[in-house]
């Protein structure tokens, strides 16, 4: 079994990415705002999935 | 911490809304100014994002007919950024018709709009201030719940200074928006 931690983002978004969002969401609103939003772009992943 | 992609992003979900040349991000309240404020005598701050029709010149009364335009042309869209702030949330009691009263009568652009990503007080105060007496409506974007909360805490303070005659007003045309709310509303059809 993955350590989650261990992993890095593109094995957690192909792994598991509803943990990955939160991962997201959680950096985002803890005001780390552009690193998450490069992190979430790089993924393919939208700003609107990350800020809710 | 930086906010440069966020203001992008943001900026982005505007054109729709405003045209491009009216969208400005990290400006200069100073430059191309053509009336008495310069930043060689005064501190000029430099708004996250300021929205257009702009006031720099000595023409008060003109530029305040672009604002009266500006405020119908976009009193749906007030009228939305109002629900989704503190007063639509009904933490400051002000209604929307009591809000369009409190709108400042000088300022130097339609919408001031400042995003705060730390939980630094004294910086978050800066940011009501300016958004205040820059725009004609300000907008404070705190980005997280914690710094949500910290931001109504500063505009209490300052509705108190007020109430006990410390402060002549309480930068009351100031809307407290949390960043993933207004990216939603502009998602929307507005």
């Amino acid at each position: 079994m993955d350590n989650y931690n261990d992993l890095d983002d593109d094995q957690k978004n192909e792994k598991y990415p509803e943990e990955f969002i939160e991962e997201l969401q959680e950096e985002f609103q803890s005001g780390n705002i552009d690193e998450a939003i490069s992190r979430a772009e790089e993924q393919g992943i939208g700003i609107d999935e990350i800020i809710s | 911490m930086k906010t440069d992609k966020f203001t992008k992003k943001l900026i982005g979900k505007f054109k729709p809304s405003f045209s491009p040349e009216l969208v400005i991000p990290e400006w200069n309240v100073s430059k191309n100014s053509q009336d008495d404020f310069n930043n060689d005598e005064y501190y000029a701050p430099r708004v996250d994002i300021a929205i257009g029709p702009f006031n720099i010149n000595r023409e008060l009364e003109q530029n305040n007919l672009a604002f009266d335009t500006s405020m119908t042309t976009y009193n749906a869209l007030i009228k939305k950024l109002y629900d989704i702030s503190h007063l639509g949330e009904n933490l400051e009691y002000i209604s929307f018709n009591d809000f369009l009263r409190t709108l400042n009568h000088n300022p130097r652009c339609f919408i001031a709009i400042e995003i705060e990503n730390t939980r630094d007080a004294k910086r978050s105060l800066g940011d009501i201030v300016n958004a205040s007496v820059m725009g004609k409506i300000g907008i404070v974007i705190p980005i997280g719940e914690d710094k949500y909360r910290l931001f109504i805490k500063i505009k209490k303070y300052f509705h108190y200074l007020q109430q006990v005659g410390k402060l002549e007003g309480s930068f009351r045309n100031v809307l407290i928006i949390e960043g993933h709310k207004l990216i939603n509303a502009f998602s929307d059809d507005i």
